[in-house]
């Protein structure tokens, strides 16, 4: 049968059955609520198999309790959805521990992270723990960027880079909290050496 | 932002902090890793490989590491202390600068801590070869010896004093590879204890043709397997003397004998192989200028000696088709080269070593390969010539039919342990080829050149063909209206070069430009109006063609006056006089080499991309100064 021979059959629209735009909640550990679509959460891989794994109906997301993210604050956790929405359906980039070859920051993205570097460092550990390698991408080009025509002394200060005494000292701190017992056997052991004992024990 | 905020990049996840410092660029890399151990631990954790370091002395230190894709250079400014013998003292240096622009610090680094920072850093535990000048007596050979550490290869010339000269090859005498000048030594007179020693391989380099002479005594003395002397005068009674004792077992350990002069010299091969028995079975004789003889030892084993105008003795591509195991011996010789094709009404494989250029012409025979759609199809090679660029040597054709094509690539490849064709050029008459059977046998994924075929219908095969490739080289007048197709200019490429100066240009629209796809955009005799241009730029920065790096267009409509007024007119910049030495250097996908952008334009896009911009009289450059671009 040709085309233009087909029967027309009027279609009454409002009967044809629309699919519903799933929208997720989610709890921050400041109570904020916010609602995700679900193309964007697919943006994080954490996220996603979280719902997939939860089986939500559309009923379920309204009815039940928001999924609390017990580890990210408001402020932040509104960052990584804006970013989600604004990204949603694009390709999400294999991470393979290689860098892109090319990562250019987009318009959007550098007006959502012209922030200051305590709020961008807490987007990259969200970034990390929702596991969204393309905000991954562009949050950790943003901070490599810091590094420009820097010369080490100037990366120091930028990154406050520990110097190798800084470290050691960080170490052996980090060793004695571990072991309070370790600070009193050295302070007794500092005491006899002042006392003039030869030994220890 | 909080401007001179800070961050605490290594309070970030350890996986996000390797992401961050893969993102910068290579001099912030290293300035990273001088930060402290933890720094080098993370860089070093980056597995940035350098394929060699090298050093070369003079008056002053620099070291080379070579990265892949890009050579390091790291120049050392010398302290002046000096110690009671008056030599340089190799402390800490005043200063060390990254490719003259950029300073390296790190207080209280001695050479020897940069050089074992650098070969932690990228991976190289050794310094492949040393360098020594003119000037670099003024140091002392224990300490260079001392903190260079073992040096696999020694290139050796004048230091400033023949006593010196003489002390580097004793303090230096482990090395695997000698390249050293005889003009170094007083008289030119190259001592006996230096040939005795067994080196892989011994280059023997004169200035001049006529500077230096070698006698039988000193030929026969040499220890090394593999050794080519330049320049240097060898009687022929004294070669015809050495293979006669070659044969009778003296010499046994050489392997490869490359003898050549540059001033057209041509040996009598009567004189030199008078009384030498030898036979040239394997061998089919093109020109009275170059002849190839395989001789034998009395152990058995087997040599192939070329005359040509000077003498060439290369035991490697003739010689590695004789047998399996002449095969494993030319490939242990380790030549690395680059492969590539062309393809007019023969086929050519290219094969470029360090030191020469040899050409193997395919399908020369007339009328053979026809297939039945009128195109030659890449069936067995009957024969194959032989010929080399740039060195005064004949033909050779070699009668071996029973490889077919990918055969001879696979061979090639192995011999000259090159493992991926570099590019094909298609030139006039490469249309007589079965394009498939081309594109079949020569996977090629880099470059593609592209001649008038004398077919433009095959010259559109061409690119349809090859889709994959990721760079091409065209001339003008391959297309029929002087214009670049929009199917190739809308192509996701990283590089179109196109044309020569002396070409008719090629016709550049304001459609062109703006569908254009492709990172870097070179075009050698364009004709394009100021207007276009301006238009371009305007367009450019309003988010046009946002992937573009890098343009040159020299434009064929010279005026005679600069045409910046007009290209730049309307149009906000800034114009940046810089100094010589804060010229900044440029790298962008496509572009052979790191270039100097000496433009003075600056423009901005509207997302704060910058570009600088050069609009001479006859040339129009436009570099995107993308994060990566910058070197």
């Amino acid at each position: 049968m040709s085309v233009e021979n087909a029967p027309v059959v009027d279609v009454d629209e409002a009967a044809i059955p629309v699919e519903k735009k799933m929208y997720y909640r989610f709890e921050s550990n400041d109570k904020k609520e916010f609602r995700v679509s679900e193309l964007a959460i697919q943006q994080s891989e954490t996220l996603n198999r979280l719902v997939e794994a939860m089986g939500y109906t559309s009923e379920d997301v309204e009815n039940k309790p928001a999924i609390a993210i017990e580890n990210i604050d408001g402020k932040t956790l509104k960052l990584v959805f804006q970013w989600c929405e604004h990204h949603k359906g694009e390709a999400i980039p294999v991470d393979d521990g290689s860098v892109p070859k090319i990562v250019e920051i987009p318009e959007f993205d550098a007006k959502l992270m012209d922030i200051d570097n305590g709020l961008l460092f807490k987007l990259i550990w969200a970034a990390d723990y929702l596991n969204i390698v393309q905000l991954l991408n562009v949050s950790c080009k943003k901070v490599a960027n810091m590094a420009q025509g820097k010369t080490p002394a100037q990366l120091r200060r930028v990154y406050l880079l520990p110097s190798d005494e800084e470290d050691e000292a960080a170490k052996r701190a980090a060793q004695e909290a571990q072991d309070p017992r370790a600070r009193e056997v050295e302070e007794e052991f500092e005491e006899r050496k002042r006392q003039g004992g030869n030994s220890f024990f | 932002m909080a401007a001179g905020s800070k961050f605490l990049l290594l309070h970030l996840p350890d996986k996000e902090i390797l992401r961050t410092i893969r993102f910068m660029g290579i001099y912030q890399k290293v300035s990273f890793s001088l930060i402290s151990k933890r720094c080098k631990r993370l860089i070093q954790s980056l597995q940035v490989k350098a394929a060699f370091i090298s050093v070369s002395i003079n008056n002053d230190i620099r070291m080379f590491v070579a990265l892949p894709g890009f050579n390091l250079q790291i120049y050392f400014e010398n302290s002046t202390m000096r110690n009671e013998g008056q030599k340089k003292i190799l402390g800490a240096p005043l200063y060390v600068s990254f490719h003259f622009t950029h300073r390296l610090e790190r207080i209280g680094f001695k050479y020897s801590d940069w050089l074992d920072h650098f070969q932690t850093i990228f991976h190289c535990p050794s310094i492949d070869n040393i360098q020594f000048y003119y000037g670099s007596s003024e140091y002392d050979l224990d300490e260079i010896r001392e903190v260079f550490g073992a040096i696999k290869k020694l290139y050796a010339r004048d230091t400033g004093c023949y006593a010196n000269n003489l002390r580097l090859f004793q303090k230096f005498s482990t090395i695997e590879k000698l390249n050293f000048n005889p003009n170094m030594f007083e008289g030119s007179k190259i001592p006996l204890s230096i040939l005795q020693q067994n080196y892989d391989f011994l280059d023997i380099e004169s200035y001049n043709n006529n500077a230096t002479e070698m006698t039988l005594n000193e030929l026969l003395v040499i220890n090394s397997n593999r050794i080519t002397i330049a320049k240097v005068r060898i009687p022929p009674q004294d070669l015809n003397k050495f293979i006669k004792l070659w044969i009778k077992g003296s010499s046994s350990r050489m392997e490869y004998l490359n003898i050549f002069r540059t001033d057209g010299f041509q040996y009598d091969r009567a004189v030199v192989m008078k009384g030498i028995k030898h036979s040239t079975e394997q061998i089919v004789e093109l020109d009275v200028r170059r002849v190839s003889m395989n001789i034998c030892r009395m152990d058995g084993t087997c040599a192939t000696i070329l005359f040509a105008v000077g003498w060439v003795q290369m035991l490697v591509f003739g010689f590695s088709l004789l047998s399996k195991e002449c095969r494993k011996l030319a490939a242990s010789l380790k030549i690395k080269s680059y492969t590539s094709i062309w393809i007019d009404n023969k086929i050519t494989v290219v094969v470029r070593t360090r030191r020469r250029e040899m050409l193997l012409d395919f399908y020369t025979e007339p009328n053979m390969y026809w297939g039945a759609g009128g195109k030659k199809k890449l069936t067995a090679p009957q024969s194959v010539l032989v010929h080399f660029i740039g060195k005064p040597i004949g033909n050779e054709k070699w009668a071996k039919n029973d490889f077919e094509m990918s055969d001879w690539l696979e061979h090639i490849y192995t011999v000259f342990n090159c493992f991926q064709l570099g590019s094909i050029k298609f030139g006039r008459g490469s249309h007589e080829f079965d394009i498939d059977d081309v594109k079949e046998t020569f996977r090629i994924k880099d470059e593609l050149l592209v001649a008038h075929t004398g077919c433009f219908e095959y010259n559109q095969m061409i690119f349809q063909r090859f889709q994959h490739v990721e760079q091409l080289c065209i001339e003008n007048n391959m297309f029929r209206d002087s214009r670049i197709a929009q199917n190739v200019l809308v192509r996701n490429l990283t590089a179109i070069n196109a044309g020569y100066h002396t070409e008719e240009p090629i016709v550049m629209t304001l459609n062109d430009l703006l569908a254009n796809n492709i990172k870097t955009l070179l075009i050698k005799s364009v004709r394009i109006s100021p207007k276009v241009l301006n238009k371009f730029i305007k367009l450019w920065m309003q988010g046009a063609n946002p992937h573009m790096e890098y343009m040159e267009l020299c434009y064929m409509d010279r005026s005679g006056v600069s045409l910046q007024s007009a290209v730049m007119k309307g149009i906000k910049h800034n114009v940046v006089i810089r100094p010589r030495s804060m010229i900044p250097f440029f790298k962008a996908d496509g572009l052979d080499d790191i270039t100097r952008v000496f433009g003075r334009i600056d423009i901005y896009r509207n997302d704060g991309i910058r570009a600088t911009l050069d609009a001479g009289w006859d040339i129009f450059t436009m570099a995107v100064w993308f994060d990566h671009c910058v070197v």
